[in-house]
C-alpha cells in the first residue's frame, strides 16, 4: 500500500501537468 | 517522577499549537503554489508567451510573501522540542532527531538555495536552468514534508525502536521502518496533496476575485484552468490517502479513531457517523447516547476500519474498561503494568547507581515484564487515556465535508473554463462566489486536520509509550506564559504585514508585459 | 559505516557538527551586512544594492543554523535537549531575533507592508547584533561551563537565579569570556559582510558606497580583535573540564592549552585561520581588492572549526556544568546509539552534493554584480 500511495502521489503530479495542457488547448488558452 | 506541573504542560500544550497552526497557515500555500508556479513556468517555456511570465511572476510574487513567513514561522519549531519538550527530546531524540536533520540537509538547502535563483535569476541564468530552480523549489518544499510526516507519523506509531533501560531512552533499530512506517506514508502523501489542494484554492480565490471585479480576465480564467485541473486531481487524491491514513488510525490508534466518531461503544457492522451533534456532557462510561442528533451510514465505520462490513470496530468504552469478548484489555490493568515498570525501572536504576548488579538483574528482569506498559504507568485513572472527543470528532467531520465539496467545486469551474462561461451572468452570480471563500474553506479544512491528528493524539506525545505530561523539560510555566506572550505578539504583527502585503499585490495584479 | 566503532562515530559527528558550526560563521556574513546597513548605506539606492544583496543569500546562515541545529538533536541529543530545554532564555531570544529577520527582506519594500521599511531594518540589524551575540556567548559556556544537573534519567534542571529569577542561560552574557567571543563574531561578521558586498556588487556608480565598506572592513576588524585575543588568551589560561578514564569530570589548569598542544593540527588551523582573515582585511582595506572575502572567509571556518573542536576532543566535556561537574556532557555521553550515528554517516555522505550544489548556484548567481539597473528595473529587496 505505501508503493501504491507513493505511486500514485507521483502520477497525480504529472497527471495534473498533462491534464493543464490538454484543458488549456481545449479552452484554447494555450 | 509523577510529580506534574500541569499547568505548565498546557502552556507548553498550548504554545506548540498555536506556533504549529500558525505555521501551517502558510506551509501548505508553500508545498502547492511551488508546484503551480512550476507548471506556470513551464507552460511561458515551452509557449514563450509574456502574458505567461506575467502570470508566473505574479503568483510567484504572491508565493515569496508567503514563502518568507512560513520560514520565519518553522524555525521556532525546530527548536521548541528542545525548549519545551526537553524529556521527550532526551527520550526519542534517538529516533526524533534523524528526520530532522535530514530535512534540513535534504530539503530546506535544496528550497533556499533555487528560491533565490527563482526569484533572482530571471536575468542571470539561462531560461531551462531558471525553470529547473522553479521545480527544485517545489521538489524541495514537498521532500521537507516527508521528513517531518516521517517524524509526526513515528509518534503516532512508534516503530523500529527499542527501550534501552540503561540510558533510559528509545533507540532506534530499523531506520527502513521509521522511514516506511505505514501512517508516516499515508501522512505524507496526504498533507503533500492537502497542500496542492489547498494552493489550488487560493489561486481560485484570487482569481474569481477578479473574475467579479472584470479585471485581469484573461490571466484569472487561464489560472483557474490550471488551479482546477491541479485541484481536482489533488482532492481526488486527498479523499483517496485520507481514506489510507483513516484505516492507518483505526490500525494503530483505534481510541483516536472511536473519539473522530464519537464512538463509545464498540459494534461490529458499525456504522460511520456522516453528521451530528455530540452531547456535551457525555463521559466514558456512563451509558448516554454520545450523540444528541445524528445521520449514520451503515456498515461503512467498519468497512473503513478494517476493510470489512462486520469487523469490531472498538469504542472508547471497550479500551478504557477493556472488552473480554474481543480481548481488549483494560486501561486499568494497563496503568498497573505500567506503574509497576515504573517501579522496577526506578529500582534498576538505583542498583546501577549503587553498582549492586545482582539487584540491578533482578528489578530489569521484571522492568521487562511490563515495559510496553510503562507509559501508562504516568497515568492516573484509566479515564485519562481518552483524548478530548468534541474536538477532534468535529474537526473531522468538517474536515471531510470540505474534502467531498471541493472536487465538486473544481470540476464545475474546469467545466465553465473550458467553456469560456465564467463571466456569465448565472455563474458570476452563483458559482463565483463559491470560489471566492474556498480558499478560507481550504484554510479550515487544513488545521482541522492537523487538530485531528494532534489532539485525537492526546494524552500520548509517543503513542502509548510516552504521555505528554512526562515530555515536558522542567521549567516553571511562567516562562512559557512570556515566550507564548511574545510569539503571539510577534506573529499576530508578521500575519498582519504578510496580509496587507499580499491584498496590496493583488490589487496590483500582475504586471502584463513585464 | 556500521563497522566503525562508536567511539570514531561519536568524534566523526562532532567534526561534522563542527563543520557545519563553522560554515554558519563564514555565513554570517548576512548578518554582518545587516548590521552595518545603517552605516554604510546612506541613500535609498545604496541601500537597496546593500539588502538586495544580502537579500539572495539571507537564506543561506538560517538554513545552515536550522542545520546545526537538526545535526545537533540527532546525533547529541543529550546536548540539544540540556542545551535548549535548560538555556531557555538564551535560545529563545536567539530565535526570535531569526523569526523577525526572515520576513524582513522579502517585506521590507513591499507597498503597505503595515511595519514601514525601518522596522524591518531594526528587525534585520537585531538579528545581526543580539542574535549573534547570544549564540557566541552560548558556544563561549563550552568553554565556561553552565548551570545545570541531570537526574538520573538525564532530566535537566537549570540553577542560576538572580533575584529571584532563573535566568535560564542568560548568565552566559555575565561572563567577560563569553561576551567576548559573541562581541567578537559580531564585528568578525561584519568584516565578512562588507568583504561580500564588496564582492557582490558593482560599486562604480556608488564610490561613497564602495569606500564605507572598506573603511568598515578595517574599523569592525580592528574592534573586533582585541575581543578575540581576550578569547584565544584566555583560553590558553583559563582551566577546563578534563574527564579522566573513569568519566569523572574536575577543572583542570590550562586545559584548552593542553589540548591544542596535544592536537597540534588545531594549533595549526588556529593561527591559519586568523593570518587568512587578517590577509583578506589587509586586501580589502588597502589593496583595493574585491576579493578578500575568501581569505578572511575561509579564515573565520578554520577558527570556527577550532572554536568548536576544542573543548570536545582530548578527554575534554564539551557542554561543562559549573553547578554539578559530573553532570557535564561528552561527545561519548551525549550522542546517540550506534545505530542512529551510523544510518546518519550514510546521510552524511550526501553533504558534498549539498555543497557542490550550493556552491554552483552561488557561483552562477555572483556571476555578475548586481547592478543599479538591475535592482532599479527588477527584482529588488
Amino acid at each position: 500500500m505505501n508503493a501504491l500511495l507513493l505511486i500514485l502521489y507521483v502520477v497525480v503530479i504529472v497527471a495534473s501537468y498533462k491534464g493543464i495542457i490538454f484543458a488549456l488547448k481545449k479552452a484554447e488558452l494555450l | 517522577m509523577m510529580d506534574f506541573d500541569l499547568t505548565m504542560v498546557n502552556w507548553a500544550r498550548a504554545q506548540f499549537a498555536f506556533t504549529a497552526m500558525y505555521h501551517w497557515i502558510f506551509v501548505p500555500l508553500t508545498l502547492g503554489l511551488s508546484f503551480l508556479c512550476a507548471f506556470f513556468e513551464t507552460i511561458y517555456v515551452r509557449t514563450g508567451d509574456k502574458e505567461w511570465r506575467a502570470l508566473t511572476k505574479f503568483w510567484m510574487t504572491l508565493f515569496g510573501i508567503n514563502f518568507a513567513i512560513g520560514v520565519a514561522t518553522g524555525i521556532i519549531l525546530e527548536f521548541q522540542f528542545g525548549t519545551n519538550w526537553s524529556n521527550y527530546s532526551w527520550i526519542v531524540g534517538d529516533i526524533f532527531g534523524a528526520p530532522l536533520a535530514i530535512e534540513g540537509l535534504f530539503a530546506f538547502f535544496l528550497e533556499a538555495t533555487f528560491f533565490a535563483v527563482m526569484f533572482f535569476g530571471w536575468n542571470r541564468v539561462s531560461k531551462k536552468f531558471h525553470l529547473f530552480s522553479t521545480w527544485m523549489v517545489a521538489i524541495g518544499s514537498n521532500l521537507s514534508a516527508i521528513w517531518i510526516l516521517v517524524a509526526n507519523g513515528w509518534m503516532q506509531n512508534p516503530v523500529g525502536m527499542a527501550f534501552n533501560p540503561e540510558t533510559a531512552r528509545f533507540e532506534m533499530q530499523s531506520f527502513f521502518e521509521v522511514v516506511f512506517n505505514p501512517v508516516a506514508v499515508s501522512k505524507f502523501v496526504h498533507t503533500s496533496s492537502s497542500g496542492f489542494l489547498f494552493a489550488s484554492l487560493f489561486v481560485l480565490t484570487i482569481s474569481c476575485w477578479y473574475l467579479l471585479k472584470g479585471k485581469h480576465l484573461k490571466m484569472a480564467r487561464r489560472s483557474i484552468i490550471v488551479a482546477s485541473v491541479f485541484g481536482l486531481l489533488s482532492s481526488s487524491f486527498v479523499a483517496f490517502s485520507g481514506d489510507e491514513s483513516a484505516y492507518a488510525v483505526a490500525q494503530k490508534q483505534p481510541m483516536k479513531l472511536a473519539a473522530i466518531e464519537g464512538l463509545y461503544k464498540g459494534e461490529t457492522t458499525a456504522g460511520l457517523v456522516a453528521a451530528g451533534i455530540l452531547r456535551s456532557d457525555k463521559q466514558p462510561g456512563d451509558g448516554q447516547d454520545p450523540f444528541l442528533i445524528k445521520i449514520k451510514i451503515p456498515f461503512m465505520l467498519s468497512l473503513l476500519a478494517n476493510r470489512s462490513f462486520t469487523a469490531f470496530v472498538p469504542g472508547i468504552d471497550d479500551l478504557v474498561y477493556g472488552n473480554e469478548e474481543q480481548g481488549i484489555e483494560s486501561t486499568a490493568s494497563k496503568i498497573a503494568k505500567g506503574k509497576k515498570a515504573i517501579n522496577d525501572l526506578a529500582e534498576f536504576k538505583l542498583a546501577r547507581k549503587d553498582n549492586d548488579n545482582q539487584k540491578a538483574e533482578l528489578a530489569l528482569a521484571r522492568f521487562k515484564e511490563n515495559q510496553d506498559y510503562m507509559g501508562y504507568g504516568y497515568l492516573d485513572k484509566p479515564e485519562e487515556a481518552v483524548p478530548p472527543v468534541a474536538i477532534p470528532y468535529y474537526a473531522f467531520h468538517i474536515m471531510v465535508a470540505l474534502g467531498t465539496l471541493f472536487p465538486v467545486l473544481f470540476a464545475a469551474f474546469l467545466f465553465y473554463g473550458i467553456k469560456d462561461s465564467l463571466t456569465k451572468e448565472n455563474i458570476k452570480r452563483y458559482l463565483l462566489p463559491i470560489g471566492l471563500i474556498s480558499g478560507f474553506l481550504g484554510l479550515i479544512a487544513q488545521e482541522s486536520g492537523w487538530v485531528v491528528a494532534e489532539v485525537g493524539r492526546q494524552p500520548w506525545a509517543i503513542y502509548g509509550l510516552l504521555p505528554v505530561k512526562a515530555s515536558t523539560t522542567n521549567l516553571a510555566a511562567s516562562n512559557i506564559q512570556i515566550t507564548f506572550f511574545m510569539f503571539f505578539v510577534v506573529f499576530t504583527l508578521l500575519l498582519i504585514a504578510e496580509i496587507t502585503i499580499m491584498l496590496k499585490q493583488i490589487s496590483i495584479g500582475p504586471e502584463e508585459g513585464r | 559505516m556500521m563497522n566503525l566503532d562508536y567511539a570514531t562515530l561519536q568524534q566523526l559527528w562532532w567534526i561534522i557538527c563542527s563543520i557545519v558550526g563553522a560554515l554558519f560563521l563564514f555565513l554570517n556574513l548576512v548578518q554582518g551586512g545587516q548590521t552595518l546597513l545603517w552605516q554604510v548605506a546612506k541613500t535609498d539606492l545604496e541601500k537597496t544594492l546593500v539588502v538586495t544583496s544580502l537579500g539572495r543569500k539571507w537564506e543561506m546562515p538560517f538554513t545552515t543554523l536550522v542545520l546545526f541545529g537538526g545535526a545537533l538533536f540527532a546525533a547529541f541529543p543529550k546536548f540539544y535537549a540540556t542545551s535548549f530545554g535548560g538555556a531557555y532564555w538564551v535560545w529563545m531570544l536567539i530565535l526570535f531575533s531569526f523569526i523577525i529577520q526572515a520576513v524582513s527582506y522579502e517585506y521590507r519594500k513591499k507597498p503597505n507592508n503595515f511595519l514601514g521599511s525601518t522596522v524591518y531594518e531594526l528587525f534585520l540589524f537585531i538579528n545581526g547584533s543580539v542574535g549573534i551575540l547570544l549564540i557566541g556567548a552560548a558556544i563561549g559556556t563550552f568553554y565556561t561551563g553552565s548551570n545545570f544537573t541531570l537526574d538520573l534519567y538525564n532530566r535537566v534542571t537549570w540553577d542560576y537565579t538572580l533575584l529571584g529569577i532563573n535566568l535560564r542561560g542568560l548568565e552566559a552574557a555575565f561572563s567577560l569570556f563569553n561576551l567576548s567571543l559573541g562581541i567578537f563574531l559580531v564585528f568578525n561578521a561584519r568584516v565578512l559582510g562588507a568583504q561580500y558586498l564588496l564582492n557582490s556588487i558593482d560599486l562604480s556608480p556608488t564610490p561613497d558606497l564602495e569606500s564605507r565598506l572598506r573603511k568598515h572592513t578595517w574599523n569592525s576588524f580592528l574592534i573586533a580583535l582585541p575581543f578575540l585575543l581576550y578569547v584565544v588568551i584566555s583560553i590558553l589560561f583559563m582551566k577546563g573540564f578534563n574527564v579522566d578514564d573513569a568519566g569523572i569530570v574536575s577543572l583542570v589548569s590550562s586545559k584548552y592549552l593542553s589540548n591544542l598542544l596535544a592536537m597540534p593540527h588545531l594549533l595549526i588551523l588556529l593561527l591559519a585561520g586568523i593570518v587568512l582573515v587578517l590577509y583578506g582585511v589587509l586586501l580589502s582595506t588597502f589593496k583595493g581588492s574585491y576579493k578578500g572575502i575568501w581569505f578572511s572567509g575561509l579564515g573565520t571556518v578554520f577558527v570556527g572549526l577550532v572554536v568548536l573542536c576544542l573543548p570536545a576532543f582530548n578527554n575534554t566535556a564539551f557542554y561543562p556544568s559549573k553547578l554539578d561537574l559530573q553532570s557535564s556532557l561528552t561527545i561519548y555521553n551525549a550522542s546517540s546509539s550506534h545505530y542512529t550515528l551510523a544510518i546518519m554517516t550514510y546521510v552524511a555522505i550526501g553533504i558534498p552534493f549539498v555543497l557542490g550544489y550550493v556552491v554552483y548556484v552561488w557561483k552562477l548567481m555572483d556571476s555578475k554584480k548586481l547592478t543599479k539597473e538591475e535592482v532599479t528595473n527588477e527584482e529588488s529587496y
